[in-house]
């Protein structure tokens, strides 16, 4: 027998507008931590940081795309609570999850928005082991930033951040990322600019 | 403390009037207006129970951004006691039971007609603007798919010539409200009908700035600390308005101020538009006095 | 002296009270009932209706009640309430061929397959006031022919049959997509026919019969001949995902045009009529036809026609359509613009002190 659906929001309204402000501020603050509400489950291979976001955001009118690793638990998961259409096409991808960050190839098939709609574009949902807001971390700045957010991440390859920091150049067009870890999330809209490249961290 | 507590709602209607679908559409385009600043996101905007015109877009993205902890204010004008903004307050009283208040300090969230407070605003506050037409560049090019190529290809030439045809017919530029800006040097940006003394309030301001035109089906936003530049010529630049008179009720030299028709002979007198600014300030004179 | 005004709150509740008070009139008049405008007021319920994008003759009725019988309101007040209803799907399309007509005539054609139906119309009545409709009198009942069952054929179709007219189809053969939805997704233009039509069908009547009737005046001129207006009743079915098969789910009253319209043909098509279609909740026959007309003015681009006169520039008709959004804008200029008048105010004192205007006139 297939393994009993877990649950999703307990309060959909209450809980939804909470989550949604988490990933609000989240994108507002490139790469400024949001603490999570722990008291969601993961979902086969989906964190609970992926699984809030998808709660959160996702719905018929949003296709979604799994990695391979994913797994029927998230993908009966994601069709039951948030009725999305799950696609294999990246380029339909409104959201895609990865559970690590993943072959750079996969990554060109993702919608970058038009000229015209620059918001036409995929947002990824790459999860990691953690992060933290330390001195040791890669120096961010953009619009949402002060001066400077220090980000460590544990569970992406020094590479990610060389891929982050040549996509600045396509701006308005671009794909924004937001990184789920198990407790907590952070997001790293088109707009962050890596100041420091990896190898500094 | 002037809040009144959360109470109660109208469990007729889901939280905050908006079904769960269309809050989620709604996100989803807030976000992305967040990672694409200035720029207008186009989003299937819903009719809602007060005409379009009256708030629509701002309502609906207080409605999708709400959570049952905030506490929000709403004003119109610069005051809390307008019309359209009691009328906005009442309904999210009733469809979302959130406490609500006059100060802008208090504020989490904070819905706005025309004005920006004049108190400046923190790191843990959302300004939501209500915005009646979008589109810097409609009064210049009425067509929707020429605006977009112009904003596609950066090309903001015509709203510089028309700014430069103000200076050489009256030697300056003659836009007093929804003065243009440019947003992080990329997106020429609305501001909404408030008058260009608000536009510096917008540069790196700490507080998440969102936009919401219903009736246009338009939603742009301002992280936090973002470059807003008014546009201006090097020989002429950007000036806010000023008065020679201060605040007539509180004494504040550096508000935008209302002008009050007092009496039949055209006697009239200036006070603050910002009616929660100026009542802090009579308050805290009339303490220190005490 | 001057105190900031205080107290909207009250002012507006008192508003309302007086509001209510103005609705009912005076009480020594017996209060109407939206079953009694749902009944005798018909074409105003099928208007909102229309407009409202909601076919249910209650809420149009107490929709008009409410709004004191101005239409427009009423439509704004269906359409805030339609926003709260669940979405369960989209029906199947609706088989109009298959309609049980009450009435149905063709400008084109004196006879035809199915014949000529005049149903109750206005039209051939003399418009004098009728002093004895106020004064209770029964009404005699009217003579009718039995309702055929069998389909009554499209008179555009018999057209089509022999090659006379282009085929009845909002899209390309190869656009095998889902029919867009201007509720859902927000406009964008170039706009396709199927979503132009949607927009057209809950557009304002007053605005749509303007448009078309400048196409009449030269404004876009292209000879119009009503093919067909037939109005009826007809089924709705709905596929439930659960049982994977259409179920009927009711009738529903409308009305449908088909104007056929002169094209001369272009170096790839030889000649032949092309169409303009028009449809409405209940029987909104005027706004049914100019529907019709704007609907063909508008394939200009489409056709290969230039595009000159208001009624083929689609940005503007579908921009300027709905009245809830153009009733909203305009009358948001009774909102207080105070704080924008004042920088208007100070920049004309300062443009007139900077001209010496003021000096001048003091002089004078």
């Amino acid at each position: 027998m297939a393994p009993a659906l877990k649950p999703g929001f307990a309060d959909p309204p209450a809980d939804a507008a909470r989550c949604f402000r988490i990933l609000l501020d989240a994108m507002s603050r490139p790469g400024l931590v949001q603490k999570i509400a722990t008291d969601l489950p993961a979902a086969g291979r989906l964190n609970p940081a992926s699984v809030m976001t998808a709660l959160t955001l996702c719905d018929h009118e949003s296709p979604v795309w799994l990695d391979d690793t994913a797994g029927d638990e998230a993908i009966d998961y994601i069709r039951f609570h948030c009725g999305a259409p799950i696609t294999r096409d990246t380029s339909q991808a409104a959201f895609a999850f990865f559970a690590g960050w993943p072959d750079q190839s996969v990554l060109t098939g993702f919608s970058i928005g038009s000229p015209d709609y620059p918001d036409a574009s995929a947002t990824l949902v790459i999860q990691v082991d953690g992060m933290s807001n330390s001195e040791d971390g890669v120096a961010l700045a953009g619009p949402g930033i002060e001066s400077v957010h220090r980000l460590a991440v544990t569970g992406l390859p020094d590479e990610f951040w060389t891929w982050l920091q040549a996509s600045d150049r396509t701006f308005p067009l671009g794909i924004d990322i937001i990184l789920a870890g198990p407790d907590c999330l952070a997001a790293l809209p088109r707009t962050v600019r890596v100041m420091e490249a990896a190898g500094c961290m | 403390m002037t809040i009144e507590p959360a109470a109660a709602r109208d469990t007729g209607y889901n939280f905050a009037y908006l079904n769960e679908q269309t809050k989620k559409m709604i996100r989803r385009a807030l976000l992305k207006a967040v990672a694409i600043p200035g720029y207008q996101v186009p989003f299937a905007s819903r009719e809602m129970p007060m005409p379009y015109g009256w708030g629509t877009g701002g309502v609906q993205v207080t409605a999708s951004v709400l959570t049952p902890e905030d506490v929000l204010k709403v004003i119109d004008q610069g005051a809390d006691d307008t019309t359209n903004a009691v009328s906005i307050r009442k309904f999210f009283k009733r469809t979302a039971g959130v406490a609500t208040t006059e100060a802008t300090a208090e504020a989490s969230v904070i819905q706005t007609r025309h004005r920006i407070p004049e108190q400046k605003l923190t790191s843990d506050q959302i300004l939501v603007y209500q915005v009646p037409i979008p589109e810097p560049l409609r009064f210049l090019e009425p067509r929707e798919t020429e605006t977009r190529k112009m904003h596609a290809f950066e090309d903001y030439g015509l709203m510089h010539v028309k700014l430069y045809e103000d200076i050489s017919q009256h030697g300056h530029i003659a836009t007093t409200y929804a003065y243009p800006v440019k947003v992080e040097g990329r997106y020429v940006m609305d501001p909404s009908p408030t008058p260009k003394f608000d536009n510096p309030k917008m540069d790196n301001c700490a507080a998440l700035q969102l936009f919401g035109a219903g009736r246009e089906k338009r939603i742009y936003a301002l992280p936090p600390f973002t470059s807003v530049v008014s546009l201006d010529f090097e020989d002429h630049p950007f000036e806010v308005q000023a008065w020679e008179h201060p605040c007539e009720l509180c004494g504040a030299r550096d508000t935008y101020l209302d002008e009050v028709i007092v009496d039949d002979e055209g006697g009239r007198m200036f006070v603050c538009s910002d009616t929660d600014y100026c009542a802090s300030r009579r308050q805290a004179v009339s303490e220190a006095a005490e | 002296m001057y105190v900031a005004v205080k107290g909207g709150e009250r002012a507006i509740d008192n508003a309302h009270r007086l509001l209510a008070e103005k609705r009912r009139g005076d009480p020594d008049v017996a209060e109407i009932s939206a079953e009694q405008i749902s009944q005798q007021l018909t074409l105003g319920v099928d208007r909102v209706m229309s407009e409202g994008s909601l076919y249910d003759r209650g809420l149009a009725a107490l929709a008009i009640k409410q709004a004191r019988g101005d239409m427009i309101e009423a439509v704004f007040l269906v359409r805030a309430s339609r926003t709260t209803l669940a979405r369960f799907g989209y029906s199947e399309p609706l088989d109009t061929g298959a309609m049980e007509i009450t009435r149905r005539i063709s400008a084109t054609f004196k006879d035809l397959p199915g014949g000529q139906v005049l149903g109750p119309t206005f039209d051939y009545t003399h418009r004098l006031l009728d002093r004895a409709l106020d004064t209770g009198a029964e009404v005699e009942p009217a003579a009718t022919a039995p309702v055929s069952d069998d389909a009554t054929p499209h008179v555009l179709g018999l057209l089509d049959k022999q090659g006379l007219i282009e085929p009845a189809s909002c899209r390309p053969d190869e656009d095998q997509s889902e029919p867009g939805d201007m509720t859902r997704d927000p406009l964008t233009f170039p706009v396709d026919r199927d979503v132009r039509l949607q927009m057209l069908a809950r557009g304002d009547e007053g605005f749509l019969l303007a448009l078309g009737y400048s196409t009449q005046r030269g404004y876009a001129r292209n000879h119009p001949f009503a093919g067909e207006i037939r109005v009826g009743m007809v089924e709705v079915s709905f596929v439930p995902e659960e049982l994977g098969f259409a179920v009927c789910l009711g009738e529903i009253e409308i009305t449908e045009c088909e104007m056929v319209n002169q094209f001369t043909g272009s170096k790839s098509t030889p000649p032949q009529f092309t169409r303009g279609y028009g449809i409405s909740f209940g029987h909104c026959e005027r706004k049914a036809m100019s529907m019709a007309q704007v609907d063909r003015a508008l394939r200009a681009d489409e056709l290969g026609e230039d595009r000159t006169a208001p009624a083929q520039d689609e940005e503007f008709v579908l921009s300027h359509c709905d009245n809830v959004q153009a009733t909203g804008f305009v009358e948001h200029l009774k909102l207080p613009h105070y704080v924008d008048f004042q920088s208007e105010l100070e920049l004309v004192r300062r443009m007139r002190r900077e001209q010496g205007a003021d000096r001048q006139e003091a002089a004078e």
